[in-house]
């Protein structure tokens, strides 16, 4: 019953408030409209709330689905993902998405129930040191000691989640301070004197990488993710159209730069195409934006772009000089000093014989693969997905040879419709990461490419495009083992395959029947034609079991410890 | 090898001393010398200085970076001078005897 008189309706509503009702209020001052999450003993006061709250849950099957969900959503909306887990068990599930996110900088903020405060420290029922398990995972991480404390580190978690350099941070709520009873929050400030997150870069660095462009030869840019966090599309596209300057992604940085344009040259790295690669080598001048030279990405420190002056563009300063050499450096925002950079215009580099030179590579040497009749290629494959999807699709991956082929033969003309592992490499994280991304985005096309290993150990998030009606289109690309480790296996440790090819799969075809979604099979080119012209035209999940060539290795590759013009299995 | 010893600054939050502690340990180093205080005037901030032994001086620079990364830290310096380093060791001897 509401009282008769508005301001009695306040003060009813404030007496029955506690440190649950605290904390949605929280997330409804930072504006969340989804939360992924699986509730459970210490958090049944933060559900209780919930369940008062017209805010969306999502309730995965396992925590690790909620995170890799959460991080998906927050891939492709830009905003942070929200992730509620309960104590011991319930949080140590959700420790592989949160040293993912930590990777690959994306912003979550996760609530994880703790055991009373009373009892924390005495090996209580579900009890976990969360805090000390998280710290090295997380841009920072906290345990509430006082309830009024909590608006404000709700408010800092946020504020840290998604600003400068994006992460994940934990909040370890006990469960004593969900039931207690509290007036509602007054306006909080943050309290964070250590961090300065908006760094002013050095007009000077930017106006002696100008010189430095002037008087480059042999340019290259090469792109990462920080374009995309800084949401600078745009401004590298006009810098690099302005100046004609080349562009190599990271396998993160994927869509930042449009793959169809004249200047992208690919992706460079352990199987990044010749282009990138011998672009990288033989440059004189590179210009690296929001990309922290992964060794991934490197191959061999020693050979990595020899002749080069680095220009380092990164709004972590930490990440300059790390790895590679820096000459130029410059600490700030892409987005920033792209802006900074088109401001004041330098004479354009003499470049034309380099594009040249790099436009025959990209002619001579592209991706490649063998066709056979007997098996359905898993590169042609990849192709067709990006025929019917016209390339506008959000594509996620788990990590292994299906990531490598859908960042070589997806052509991604977008920011922000690539979600992939990149720096965890977590096996299991394309479908949930799916799921999260079709919530983010429901009008899009969603393509989930997973592995036959990978999609094993999430599955059982399938039930969520049943039960929220999202028409997320689920390709299992089956070779029947883990092929890269296979692979490796093959090239490596003289083709003893130790334990990494499947004896005995699922039918996954009766598992999607189980949790009432369609299914189809597809073992060569004609059968994945006809489905894929049939399942790309609705908007219905889907899940359909690729059978690909189980021999089939992915190529070019840097091998460990060669450098990037070293590359094995380039087009002959 | 020479000792190298570096002062940071941090915000008394709870768990900074773990979390710096944890990077010390991923960057391989290990710690000769720890003295952790709260700011007798500022009740908000301790002063943390480290000594340790450094090889390679790229790696140590990496290691100052990361720490001065972390949320709760307001400022690190370092110090290559033996003499400042020695002092500040006879002096945790001294409260330690």
């Amino acid at each position: 019953m509401k009282s008769t008189t508005p301001m009695g309706t306040v003060e009813a509503e404030q007496l029955k408030m506690n440190g649950a009702d605290l904390l949605i209020q929280a997330l409804k001052q930072e504006n969340v409209e989804i939360l992924f999450g699986y509730p459970g003993g210490a958090v049944l006061g933060i559900y209780d709330a919930l369940h008062k709250s017209p805010m969306k849950h999502i309730l995965a099957r396992h925590e690790q689905g909620a995170i890799h969900a959460a991080e998906g959503y927050a891939r492709v909306s830009g905003k942070p993902g929200v992730v509620i887990a309960t104590s011991g068990p319930g949080a140590t599930n959700i420790v592989t998405g949160i040293a993912d996110a930590m990777m690959d900088s994306l912003p979550l903020v996760i609530f994880t129930g703790q055991v009373a405060s009373q009892v924390i420290g005495t090996d209580a029922f579900q009890e976990a040191d969360v805090v000390g398990i998280t710290t090295p995972i997380t841009k920072q991480n906290y345990q509430i000691k006082k309830l009024e404390d909590l608006p404000r580190i709700v408010k800092e978690a946020f504020y840290i989640a998604t600003t400068g350099r994006p992460g994940p941070v934990l909040v370890d709520i006990p469960k004593d301070l969900t039931a207690l009873p509290t007036p509602p929050t007054k306006q909080v400030e943050v309290n964070l004197p250590g961090y300065h997150p908006n760094v002013n870069p050095d007009p000077v660095h930017v106006k002696i990488l100008l010189e430095a462009l002037t008087e480059s030869e042999k340019p290259v840019i090469l792109a990462g993710a920080g374009v995309l966090h800084a949401k600078a599309s745009e401004d590298l596209l006009s810098f690099a159209e302005f100046y004609q300057l080349p562009v190599v992604h990271t396998l993160l940085g994927l869509g930042g730069f449009p793959a169809q344009h004249p200047l992208f040259l690919g992706m460079a790295g352990m199987h990044g195409c010749y282009a990138a690669n011998m672009a990288i080598y033989e440059c004189d001048l590179l210009i690296n934006i929001g990309a922290r030279f992964d060794d991934r990405l490197t191959g061999n420190l020693k050979t990595f772009a020899p002749k080069a002056k680095v220009a380092h563009i990164d709004i972590d300063p930490s990440e300059i000089g790390k790895n590679v050499d820096t000459q130029i450096p410059i600490a700030g925002d892409a987005k920033a000093v792209l802006q900074m950079l088109m401001d004041q215009t330098v004479q354009e580099p003499d470049a034309r014989l380099w594009l040249d030179h790099l436009e025959q590579y990209k002619k001579d040497y592209p991706y490649w693969y063998t066709d056979t009749e007997e098996f359905l290629s898993p590169q042609h494959l990849i192709e067709l997905v990006n025929k019917h999807t016209n390339g506008e699709a959000i594509v996620t991956t788990d990590v292994g040879q299906h990531q490598m082929w859908a960042a070589q033969f997806y052509s991604f003309s977008q920011p922000n419709r690539w979600v992939t592992s990149g720096g965890l490499g977590t096996m299991g994280f394309g479908f949930p990461a799916a799921i999260g991304a079709q919530l983010a985005e429901p009008e899009a096309t969603v393509v989930s490419l997973a592995g036959d290993g990978g999609f094993q150990m999430t599955l059982q998030e399938l039930i969520l495009l049943k039960e929220w009606n999202l028409p997320v289109k689920v390709l299992i690309i089956n070779n029947g083992s883990l092929g890269m480790v296979r692979q490796w296996q093959e090239t490596f440790y003289e083709k003893r395959f130790s334990h990494s090819i499947f004896s005995l799969q699922p039918d996954f075809l009766k598992l999607a029947e189980s949790y009432g979604i369609k299914a189809y099979r597809v073992s060569n080119k004609d059968e994945a034609e006809q489905v894929f012209r049939e399942v790309f035209s609705d908007r219905e999940p889907v899940l359909i079991d690729c059978r690909v060539n189980p021999a089939e290795n992915v190529y070019p590759m840097v091998a460990p410890g060669k450098g990037l013009h070293e590359m094995i299995g380039v087009k002959p | 090898m020479k000792k190298r010893m570096f002062t940071a600054l941090v915000h008394n939050q709870n768990g900074i001393l773990t979390r710096l502690m944890g990077i010390f340990t991923k960057h391989q180093y290990q710690i000769e010398s720890l003295a952790v205080a709260v700011y007798p005037e500022l009740k908000e901030v301790s002063k943390m200085s480290v000594v340790l032994e450094v090889e390679d001086d790229h790696r140590f620079l990496q290691l100052l970076k990361q720490v001065n990364k972390q949320i709760d830290v307001l400022y690190v310096s370092d110090s290559p001078d033996d003499h400042a380093i020695n002092r500040e060791l006879v002096y945790i001897k001294k409260l330690l005897i």
